[in-house]
Formats: C-alpha cells, structure tokens, sequence
C-alpha cells in the first residue's frame, strides 16, 4: 500500500456566484457518500479539519506576510485528504469519484515518497 | 435522516437558509438583507466545508452558531472603521442562545415583511419563497413560469422596497398581525398553488414549494399572533390538498383525480388536515379557505370517485363560487354536477360557463371536456378538445397528460 495526498482545489466551496442552499445541500450528500465510501474501503489515513477559505501567506527572502492565498477561486486549495492504495492509478481512479468536479474543482494526486523503514540496530 | 439523501438536504439547506437569514435580519436589518443573506450563504458553504464526515447531532444548532460568529465579526469590523472602539454587539441579542426558541418568530417578521402592501401578490409570495423558505432564484422563476432574469430584478426590486421600509414588521400581539394577516395568508395559498397546480420542470422543486407552503400555513396556525380559524383552514386546506400530491404526479406524469392511487395518499397529511379542519370551524366566518378545505376534505375521506359525496362537493362548490366567482371554480364545478347527473350535463354546463373564454388558454379546461366526452362515449369530440388542451399546454408533464388521453380515444384529431 502507497500512500498520497488529495489536494482539493476550487470546487462547491469557492465557485461564484456560490450555488443556491438546495443545491449546496445536495453537493453535500454527494460529498459525504463519497467520503464514507472511501473510509468503508478502508482507504482513509488521516482526517484533518476542514480549511477556511482565507488565510496568510509568507512570500520570499523579506518574509512578506500577505493577507489571504491570492489565488483564483478554481486554484484555492479547498482541503486536503490522506488516502492508502495500491497504485497511483487506483487513487486517481478514487479521486474520479470526488463530486468536487460539478463545481469545476480539481483532485490534485500526489504519491508519499516511501522512505524505508530503519533496519533494527545489530545486537 | 440519512446524510446521504440528495433530497434531505437540499430541504434541509434550503430551510436552514431562509432561518439563517430571518435571524440575520434582526441585526442588519431589512436595509442591508445582503449581508444576512451573505452570512447566510457563508454558512452553509462552511457547512459543505466542514460536514463532508457527516452531519453534526445539531445541525441548525451549529449553523446559528457559525452565523452568529460571522455576524459579530462583521459587525466588529464596521464599529472598527466607524471608530466607535468600543464594540456594542455582544448586546444582549447576540449573546442569547436561544435561537431555537425564537426562530419561528423570525421567520414570521420575515413573512410579514416580505408582504409589503406596495408589492403585488405574485411578488410578495416570490419574495416570501425566496427570503423565508431559501430558494433560490431560478426556483423561484420556475415556480411562477417567469425567466430567471426576469425574477431576479424583481426580487431585486421588492428588496428595495422593503429596505425603504426601514425596519422588519412586527408581529408579536395579534393586533400588529392583523394589519398584513390576510396578505400573507394569500402569499401563503398562492404559494401553495404555485407548487400543486403549475407543472414546472423540475418535479421536485414543485412539491417542494407545496411543502414549504405547508410549513408555513402551520407556523400561521399555530403561531399565538396569528392563530384563528382562518389560519387553521389555510392549514387544513394545503395539507388536505397536499396529501395527494404523491398520486398526482406518478413518473412525470399527471394523474387526474379518479385514476390517482389514493393509497398513496399522504396519510399523516389527511389527519392533520382534518385536525386543522376541525378548529377553523370555531368562528362565525366561512371563508374561501373554508369552503376549498372542506372540499378537499370530501375528497380525502372518500374511498374511491363513486362514493365520493359529490352533492356535498357541488354545495361548497356553489357556496365558494358566490365568494369567488371565477371560471375556474365554475369549472370545477360543473366537473362534479357530471359526477352527479352524468357527463353530458357536465358537458353542457361547461360550455355554458361565464366566462369561459378566458379558460380558452388554461389546459385542464380542454382535460376537462375531453374526459367528459369520453365518458359520454363521444370520441370525435374528446379527440377536438383534447388536441386544443395539448397545444395549451406549458410543459411537458402536462403535454404527455393530453397524448395519454388522446390514445385512449384513438388518437389526435385529423
């Protein structure tokens, strides 16, 4: 099993104008099913909270701090998930199914380099 | 409620939205309902955000307290740049927890203020759907057959004019009610009639808009500003007419009253319509609500078409039209003097309606007489009058309705 990162970008959460309550709500549903499908797989690694859409950044050698990831709403990084499968082919085939696509979002995949466990010290 | 269910929640949402908002409006004011409306939908966007794991055990409590933190934050930044330094929001309002308790008063205000006597009938009830019940602006448009543009610089409008207005409408005492009650209880039916008659395209936003009529007329009826029988027969009416709705559309198609699955019928909805019913018949006025209640009650207590107590359906029927004397109740009428005395009479009495050219565009008028003449075993005339109805008809639903019955007389007219 390798492990990667889903990086969420753009999507439901950021698209304008934002879609209408109902439609959040069934964007939700899918979401949701998507997510408890993955973990039943048992391809969930690791929960973090969800990311607010603002935020600061520090930018080159003067350390500017700026507010916000200026980023366009399609670009921002929406959330970030950890998953476990076989392949790279098998967790871009999981990320196929995340609904973040019928708001034009985007599923970056990116493959954990596996660093070796440590031989156990000689005795 | 399975977080899983599309429909669930998209309801969910919608009415969590227009709560968000009612409550919202207390701070800002119906002068910037933008910004409510922003908190609102910044809300349920965290919500997307953050419910993705499944729903929290409170979901409505959650959300208030998003908003609530957003609406302090707003407000914070305001007496920021207005310099007043001190910051007078953690006032006793802001503070409060009980938003449970007082939601269903917000939502009235908003559902008094919503029908502003300078707006229209059709605009108010826009309004009232689109601020108290959440939907959005295309629902809104395909609820009352008007382009999604169009609707919006409406909407855009009536905010305008109750933005002018200055403060939300109060309605804590029954006295303060009873200035707009009878514009809302209309704003309440026209919605209603907005999700049970038209046929838009999207069937699950019309029964939604039926139900949400329904929510409301309850609130109105059980509400102490704005209890009464009048309010009860409102209720009774859209729960009594609201229960066969699950029959009415079967796969995209509209059934008429006698082929309907009345087992299908929605039984909770029966009860509380005939509950409803029972305590609008405390006052001395009989009003239209009354008399379209105790139809529809007729119906629902009756098992099939035939033993339905049609002589009872024509006496209301007659008493409604002395109140409401337009072709449409005519018509209905005359549906159920056929039931009595046969079609051809029902025949002859449709034709001879008062005003019955204005029902020349109105699809179940040519339903009508096609049905009456197939039961009268004259298919020459079902196929005319069945072909007029299919080139009336606004949308699809109701065109398969018309080719339906033109097969079972053999075909469109030549």
């Amino acid at each position: 099993m390798s492990k990667f990162m889903f990086i969420f970008r753009g999507g439901g959460v950021t698209v304008q104008p934002p879609p209408p309550p109902a439609e959040i709500g069934a964007h939700l549903a899918k979401w949701t099913a998507w997510i408890d499908g993955l973990a039943k797989a048992g391809h969930t690694e690791s929960h973090l909270p969800p990311l607010e859409n603002g935020g600061k950044t520090v930018r080159g050698s003067s350390k500017t701090v700026t507010d916000g990831p200026y980023a366009e709403a399609k670009d921002l990084v929406s959330g970030i998930l950890t998953v476990s499968a076989d392949s790279i082919e098998v967790a871009v085939e999981l990320a196929r199914g995340c609904p973040i696509y019928e708001y034009n979002g985007s599923v970056e995949v990116r493959p954990f380099i596996a660093i070796p466990h440590s031989a156990p010290a000689p005795r | 409620m399975s977080p899983r269910d599309e429909h669930a929640l998209a309801v969910l949402f919608r009415q969590e939205s227009g709560r968000l908002v009612a409550y919202l409006a207390r701070f800002f004011g119906v002068a910037d309902l933008a910004t409510a409306e922003d908190i609102a939908q910044e809300t349920l966007l965290a919500a997307l955000q953050s419910w993705g794991e499944g729903l929290p055990s409170e979901p409505s409590a959650w959300l208030f307290s998003v908003a609530k933190n957003r609406a302090r934050d707003v407000l914070r930044r305001r007496s920021v740049r207005k310099g007043n330094g001190a910051v007078a929001l953690d006032s006793a309002e802001l503070a409060d927890e009980t938003t449970h308790n007082t939601s269903d008063e917000d939502l009235l205000q908003m559902m008094f203020s919503c029908c502003h006597p300078s707006l229209t009938e059709d605009t108010q009830t826009a309004l009232m759907l689109r601020l108290v019940c959440g939907f959005g602006t295309a629902e809104v448009a395909s609820a009352f057959f008007s382009d999604p543009r169009a609707m919006e610089k409406r909407l855009v409008r009536a905010k305008k004019v109750l933005a002018d207005e200055g403060k939300l409408f109060d309605v804590t005492t029954r006295q303060e009610a009873n200035e707009r009650q009878a514009a809302v209880m209309k704003a309440v039916y026209l919605m209603f009639d907005a999700g049970y008659h038209s046929s838009v395209a999207h069937e699950v936003v019309r029964s939604d808009v039926a139900a949400e009529a329904i929510r409301l007329a309850a609130l109105l009826a059980e509400s102490h500003a704005t209890t009464g029988p009048v309010a009860h027969a409102l209720a009774a009416l859209t729960c009594l007419h609201g229960a066969r709705l699950p029959a009415r559309f079967a796969a995209g198609v509209l059934v008429p009253l006698e082929k309907q699955d009345r087992s299908a019928w929605d039984a909770r909805l029966v009860a509380l319509g005939m509950q409803h019913l029972a305590a609008s018949a405390t006052g001395s006025e009989l009003t239209v609500f009354h008399l379209e209640a105790g139809i529809a009650a007729q119906h629902a207590a009756a098992g099939s078409v035939e033993t339905t107590n049609w002589q009872e359906i024509v006496r209301l029927y007659d008493l409604l039209y002395a109140r409401k004397a337009t072709p449409v109740v005519a018509l209905s009428r005359a549906i159920a003097l056929a039931r009595i005395f046969g079609p051809q009479t029902g025949i002859a009495e449709v034709l001879a309606l008062e005003g019955r050219e204005r029902l020349d565009a109105y699809p179940f008028y040519w339903a009508a007489l096609g049905d009456l003449a197939i039961r009268a075993g004259d298919l020459a005339a079902a196929r005319t009058w069945l072909s007029r109805g299919h080139e009336t008809a606004r949308t699809d639903p109701e065109r398969d309705m018309f080719l339906r019955r033109l097969g079972d007389c053999g075909g469109a007219a030549s």
